[in-house]
């Protein structure tokens, strides 16, 4: 009876345990031999099997543009499926914020079916990401690079171990309050740069909002021209301002790319206006649009036949025409503070317009003009990775400019009906934005 | 009970279904003459000639009524007789061409030969200026209503294009209108526009009293007549009836006097919603409709059996 009690243990652990395989997963053909390459021989010395897998390969079947595959559901499905398939112990991938933008959108795409691999029972090992080489993209920015260095493993940071407890989330804590150092002798400029029309108060309203209330000249700036977002009468009746559809019809009633751009573009500057400002628009297309119900990514020759307006895509990286459009910026107001959003971000467009504004501000300033921080809005993104943590550098009490920052939310009728909840997080009953630092141009990087 | 009303219902509409079939389609992808990419609205004027809007090629294409190729105007570029994705169009009772520009927030006049005679507007809420022009319609005395879409309110002008007078507001122009999109001059005067979101028509007079609403919210192969699923373009008949285009149904409806429906048909197309879409509406005197399609980058003319009859002889 011990003794089959005993086997039935020894059983459970063994099919608990991850299977001895290493599963490699690149974007294209090679890429993930290389990704491979420093520990390969050595697991298969040990009896490892190695699979490498490429995302538009017969293993994942993923024909898609590889930018947008963090905000493509099948995309996940694929992936953390083919994870669960194999249980492997170590999973290796590119690093996040590397300088191919469809590096790090595998990165970050992998990471997260990784998780849903893992909810959903799958026996896992670690998740590594390969370091590196390239001293470009933002992994090479030191604040975010060294919030990596505490996982390292050589070649690889191990960002995620399914064998090991995760560390406890941080508890929160409002950072120091900013110590400004504006240029003297003019008025300090800060400039928001965010993704989509209501990412700009979502993100960082309080904080523009406290600083032109400090007299701060104040520069609000949107990415991209909103091709997408508006699934017009699918808002609640009872909100007072989103009483669209009298029919009380719920949607999805998704309205096409031109006229989307309008209704958005028209909110934001009832938005700004709340500021007392006007909205610059860069005009970057997003990476989908609809025609009729149907989503069309940029990777369907669709979204190409229907040209939306626009000054190429947001995820172009520094090929696009947005690095320059958004470095003429800089050097026209050169801002003592550029707000913008998290690299990072699930959603590309977030993280991609994050990446826009920290290029635009190096390129600006190696240009002769006198910038002076990149804040980046966590916006309760402290427990970055499972195993990597980006505390705040800059906490700002908004508790006073809350009912300001929310009026202005408010014009994002299409969006929130015109009622939205604060944003803004609560620490020891004050409303906080948090930030992190990612360039310092007023005494060196940090 | 409830089994037999789920029998007669589609039989109802059905029952309603009109006799107006396709009688010719004209136009593919594409930016050579007679092509569209994107096409919106569509006008007949007294001689029915066809004038479209091809909205992405940012141009008006004008075509015989059996669809022959007579001539464009119009290039990408806010200069006088340019475009920037303009939307509507109207023609007067002297053959002036009136075309929303759109993303240029002004309303341009053009002779029937294309060539530009004057233009007002810019972005604002101001006296003749816009947010967003879209639908666009002349009534008997050449005056030309303009849905001014995001100040939600139509704007009035004579044939000079001077200011004549404007109503509606957000709250006003028909209590929460959402999206409004075309608008037509019935017989009578007053003026039909297609309160998209709400899934509905609005009637008022030219001065902008509310007259009537109807509409219902139904999204099916047999949702019956007079109810819709986003009703876009619009137009008026010879005979006086009401056309609309139904967009997630896929179909024409038509309307007698004090909004009565009438009949119904779909047009032709796959039935896939990404695919097709009536958007545009236009009639001409001899009772022929024209429908845009701004998904097959098409035109469709429908007529009845005798227009059928009356072509093949």
């Amino acid at each position: 009876m011990k003794t089959c009690l005993a086997l039935l243990f020894a059983l459970a652990v063994c099919q608990a345990q991850p299977s001895k395989t290493i599963l490699i997963l690149g974007a294209r053909p090679g890429d993930a031999g290389r990704l491979g390459a420093p520990v390969v021989n050595d697991y298969r010395a040990r009896g490892y099997q190695i699979i490498y897998a490429e995302m538009s390969g017969p293993e994942l079947n993923l024909h898609i543009d590889l930018t947008t595959a963090t905000r493509r559901p099948q995309a996940k499905a694929a992936v953390s499926q083919f994870i669960l398939a194999h249980n492997p112990e170590i999973t290796i991938t590119y690093c996040m914020g590397e300088d191919s933008v469809p590096n790090h959108t595998v990165a970050d795409l992998v990471y997260r079916s990784w998780e849903e691999a893992r909810r959903k029972g799958a026996r896992l090992g670690q998740l590594w990401f390969r370091v590196p080489q390239a001293k470009t993209g933002w992994i090479a920015n030191q604040r975010f690079r060294k919030v990596f260095e505490p996982v390292r493993k050589g070649d690889y940071y191990a960002v995620a171990d399914a064998r090991t407890p995760a560390p406890p989330a941080p508890v929160a804590q409002p950072a120091p309050p900013p110590a400004y150092h504006p240029r003297p002798g003019r008025q300090p400029v800060v400039m928001g740069i965010a993704a989509h029309a209501d990412d700009f108060e979502i993100s960082f309203g309080g904080t523009f909002a406290k600083l032109l209330g400090e007299g701060w000249k104040g520069v609000y700036v949107i990415a991209t021209n909103n091709t997408a977002g508006c699934e017009l009468g699918a808002y609640n009746p009872s909100h007072p301002g989103g009483y669209f559809n009298i029919q009380k019809v719920r949607g999805p009633f998704p309205s096409d790319g031109l006229e989307t751009i309008q209704i958005r573009q028209e909110e934001t500057r009832h938005a700004a206006a709340v500021f007392g400002v006007e909205p610059i628009f860069l005009n970057l297309n997003e990476t989908f649009c609809w025609l009729g119900r149907q989503e069309i990514y940029m990777d369907n020759p669709r979204w190409s036949l229907y040209d939306a307006p626009g000054n190429g895509i947001v995820t172009d990286g520094p090929e696009g025409k947005g690095l320059g459009l958004a470095t003429a910026l800089m050097k026209k107001y050169q801002p003592d503070i550029v707000l913008t959003m998290l690299l990072g971000e699930e959603n590309p467009e977030h993280g991609e317009t994050a990446d826009l504004a920290y290029r635009a501000f190096v390129r600006a300033s190696a240009e002769g003009a006198r910038v002076g921080q990149v804040w980046m809005a966590l916006k309760g993104r402290q427990q970055y990775l499972e195993r990597v943590r980006l505390d705040p550098d800059v906490g700002v009490d908004v508790t006073a400019q809350v009912p300001l920052s929310t009026r202005a939310l408010a014009q994002h009728v299409s969006q929130n009906g015109g009622n939205p909840p604060i944003r803004q997080g609560k620490i020891g009953g004050k409303y906080y934005e948090q930030f992190v630092i990612a360039a310092d141009r007023t005494g060196g990087e940090k | 009970m409830k089994a037999l009303l789920w029998v007669l219902l589609p039989m109802a509409a059905l029952a309603a279904s009109s006799d107006y079939s396709l009688v010719k389609q004209w136009g593919a992808f594409g930016s050579k003459p007679g092509e569209f990419r994107f096409p919106t609205m569509v006008a007949v004027d007294r001689s029915s000639n066809v004038y479209v809007v091809d909205q992405h090629n940012h141009r008006v294409e004008k075509f015989d009524s059996n669809g022959r190729f007579l001539l464009t105007w119009g290039v990408q570029g806010s200069g006088p007789g340019q475009f920037n994705y303009p939307f509507g169009i109207a023609i007067d009772s002297h053959g002036g061409v009136y075309v929303s520009d759109m993303n240029n927030e002004r309303v341009q006049k053009f002779s029937p030969e294309g060539k530009f005679e004057g233009m007002v507007g810019r972005y604002g809420s101001g006296n003749g200026e816009f947010k967003f022009p879209y639908g666009m319609a002349v009534d008997s005395s050449d005056t030309l209503y303009v849905l001014d879409t995001l100040n939600y309110r139509v704007q009035k002008f004579d044939s000079n294009l001077k200011f004549q007078g404007a109503w509606g507001s957000a709250e006003a122009i028909g209590v929460r209108v959402y999206m409004p999109h075309e608008l037509t001059v019935l017989q009578n005067g007053n003026i039909a526009l297609s309160d998209r979101q709400n899934h509905r028509i609005s009637i008022f007079t030219p001065s902008g009293h509310l007259v009537r609403r109807f509409g219902g919210y139904s999204e099916a192969p047999t949702a019956a007549g007079g109810d819709f699923s986003e009703p876009h373009g619009l137009a008026t008949a010879a005979n006086g009836a009401l056309l609309v285009c139904d967009r997630y149904n896929l179909r024409v409806q038509m309307f007698g006097p004090a909004s009565v429906f009438e009949r119904l048909w779909r047009t032709a197309g796959p039935d896939d919603n990404s695919r097709h879409f009536p958007l545009g509406i236009a009639a001409d005197k001899a009772g022929y409709i024209y429908v845009t399609d701004h998904y097959q980058h098409c035109v469709q003319k429908y007529g009845t059996p005798q227009h059928v009859a009356a072509m093949a002889r």
